[in-house]
């Protein structure tokens, strides 16, 4: 569904912009970048609603496992549902959106690197809203301002490629942050879900 | 030893229960009892470590329990009321993933088919979970009892949904698991008598 | 809690005092720094003091430390949205636009979104406890997060824009200058926390309701609804 959706904000694009092959090889950074953010908001918001209702998420702070690494498998369950894909289809759009052959690669590293540290950062926003009305609205507000640096980064590390600049230091600050989030995400994760349980 | 000492509860200013002072030795009942809405699944959780008393202690093994110790949480199992079985799943893989992370004894796939033919679901094991009966899926959930390793069992309203048939499996259940030397706290409004154990009924009443 | 009472009212008086002399200024468009640049310092030092206490809260569950951090996020937010307007006023006359997109700005934006999400967050859950704690994670969590959205956000603005517009801020002051914002500076922290203790008046007494000690104190004083 969120790819679904991915696929189809991605197209409304050219749509809204005509199709001048010039001003979409300029736009292409930074729509695919908003389309990605938009489906993973979507598919955050189910990260562990289901778990919730179910009871799964008591089952899971009351094992004697660490919280933070069950936690992290489930992340990377996630990545391969959403990640995965997205990285698959980008480099296609990217073509649709005629971004420049340079750019392509980046924007596949940038993706590599960034759609974790986002959905890792999503998460803590999911299990802080689990279980609440109206979650998913509340998780775009409350994570939206989080994903700002990872946008800018990746995007301007992009559209630097697409003009032949240099771009390397947008991908080692894109994997610092995957680094930091790795690191600390998890455990901000098992904080929020102990708290959302109670 | 759990033991607890004038455990109370606040929630947004209105007291819950409070006072709630009991032992649970080996091979021993807590019988939590009262109406809805009186606490019970509250001093369950709190009693799991999933919520904290507001006052009063815990003492295990004569120490003060720490919310989620990993060497308490070796010896627990808990079945809330939301009963943790993914519709999606069928309940052979629900065994298997709640197994997989909760305290249990070393099991084999044919142990739990077994466990879950003790159910009475034969010919359930793999269906999905979601095109079972609830009682059914309650059944799943209670088949976890005959495969944990956890010393302490904390259950919570485990007889609703269940038929007669399900009551007794489910009371020789509990029964092997005492005299094994195991201790079961329970919350039920269905009565579960033994002769033979000890056996400490804790009322919560309504507090206006 | 009499004494507790006058105490607040005296200090309210002080700081009332203190604040209006210091605001006669009037006319020439730098002016509006004497409320931007208080307003946008304290935006951010609110926001460090709710993390601070959210921290505060979590180890040490000290219930006060909550309702500091709850009652301070509403005039944080307040002040991040007069420090946005009139960063928006000041920016017509000096830029000839209402709105830029200089990196102060935008982090400002930014941190009132941070704000709001707070807020958000805090209302949606019904209950205290775990409002307060779900609050306190995201408030730590945005704390780290601060430095990293403003480094991007420079570096993005730098990367957008000449740097014509990022040299603009700062001339030498003079001390004439200096002294009034450097007061209203205090002034406006000092408005802060005399409406933060109102605030926090009335959350501790809501608070505490239910109890005796309150019952009593209000017994003589509060007629109809009980």
């Amino acid at each position: 569904m969120p790819l679904l959706f991915f696929v189809m904000v991605i197209s409304l694009f050219p749509m809204a912009l005509g199709v001048e092959p010039h001003l979409l090889a300029r736009l292409a950074p930074a729509i695919i970048w908003v389309a990605v953010v938009l489906a993973l908001l979507m598919s955050l918001d189910n990260v562990f609603k289901s778990d919730y209702q179910q009871g799964a998420l008591e089952q899971f702070v009351l094992s004697p496992y660490p919280l933070s690494l069950l936690i992290l498998g489930k992340s990377i369950a996630h990545w391969i549902a959403i990640g995965l894909p997205l990285l698959l289809l980008a480099p296609l759009f990217s073509v649709l959106l005629n971004l420049p052959f340079a750019g392509v690669g980046v924007l596949w590293v940038t993706l590599l690197l960034g759609i974790p540290t986002l959905s890792l950062i999503g998460s803590i926003g999911a299990a802080l809203t689990v279980g609440l009305q109206q979650g998913g609205l509340l998780l775009a507000i409350l994570v939206l301002p989080f994903m700002v640096p990872i946008v800018i980064f990746a995007a301007s590390g992009v559209a630097a490629a697409g003009n032949g600049a240099p771009f390397y230091s947008e991908l080692l600050l894109l994997a610092a942050l995957l680094l930091l989030t790795l690191a600390l995400g998890p455990v901000a994760i098992s904080f929020a879900l102990r708290v959302s349980i109670e | 030893m759990l033991q607890a000492e004038a455990l109370g509860c606040w929630r947004d200013r209105r007291e819950i229960f409070s006072k709630i002072t009991f032992n649970l030795e080996p091979s021993s009942v807590i019988m939590v009892s009262g109406s809805n809405g009186s606490g019970k699944s509250t001093l369950l959780k709190i009693l799991a470590g999933l919520q904290q008393a507001t006052s009063g202690t815990l003492t295990w093994q004569g120490k003060p329990l720490k919310p989620l110790d990993p060497h308490y949480l070796k010896q627990l199992l808990y079945i809330g009321h939301k009963i943790s079985i993914q519709p999606a799943l069928t309940p052979l893989q629900n065994l298997h993933w709640l197994l997989a992370i909760t305290p249990a004894m070393p099991h084999s796939n044919d142990a739990l088919i077994e466990a879950l033919h003790l159910m009475g679901l034969q010919g359930f094991e793999h269906t999905a979970c979601e095109r079972l009966s609830k009682g059914q899926c309650q059944r799943v959930a209670l088949a976890r009892l005959m495969l944990t390793s956890a010393q302490y069992w904390i259950v919570d309203e485990p007889f609703t949904a269940l038929d007669d048939s399900g009551v007794a499996i489910l009371k020789d259940c509990f029964l092997d698991h005492l005299d094994r030397g195991g201790r079961l706290i329970l919350a039920s409004h269905h009565p579960f008598e033994t002769k033979a154990f000890q056996q400490t009924h804790v009322r919560l009443k309504n507090i206006c | 809690m009499s004494i507790l009472c006058a105490a607040l009212m005296l200090y309210g008086f002080f700081s009332g005092l203190y604040l209006a002399p210091a605001d006669y200024q009037q006319g020439d468009g730098f002016r509006i720094i004497y409320i931007h640049v208080p307003t946008a310092f304290l935006s951010l030092a609110i926001y460090a003091f709710i993390a601070l206490n959210s921290i505060i809260f979590l180890i040490w569950q000290i219930k006060l430390a909550d309702i500091l951090a709850k009652e301070s996020a509403i005039i944080g937010a307040l002040y991040t949205f007069i420090a946005l307007i009139s960063g928006s006023l000041w920016g017509k006359p000096m830029w000839g636009t209402w709105w830029i997109w200089d990196a102060r700005l935008t982090s400002e934006l930014i941190l009132l979104f941070l704000y709001l999400g707070y807020i958000g967050l805090r209302s949606a859950i019904p209950e205290e406890r775990r409002s307060g704690k779900a609050g306190a994670i995201l408030a730590i969590v945005g704390m780290m997060d601060i430095p990293i959205i403003h480094f991007s956000v420079e570096w993005w603005s730098t990367l957008h824009q000449g740097p014509t517009l990022a040299k603009f801020a700062k001339p030498s002051i003079a001390n004439e200058m200096l002294y009034p914002l450097l007061a209203m500076i205090l002034a406006f922290a000092l408005f802060y926390v005399v409406i933060l203790l109102f605030r926090l008046r009335i959350e501790i007494l809501k608070r505490n309701f239910h109890t005796q000690w309150l019952q009593q104190w209000l017994g003589p004083k509060l007629r109809g609804p009980e």
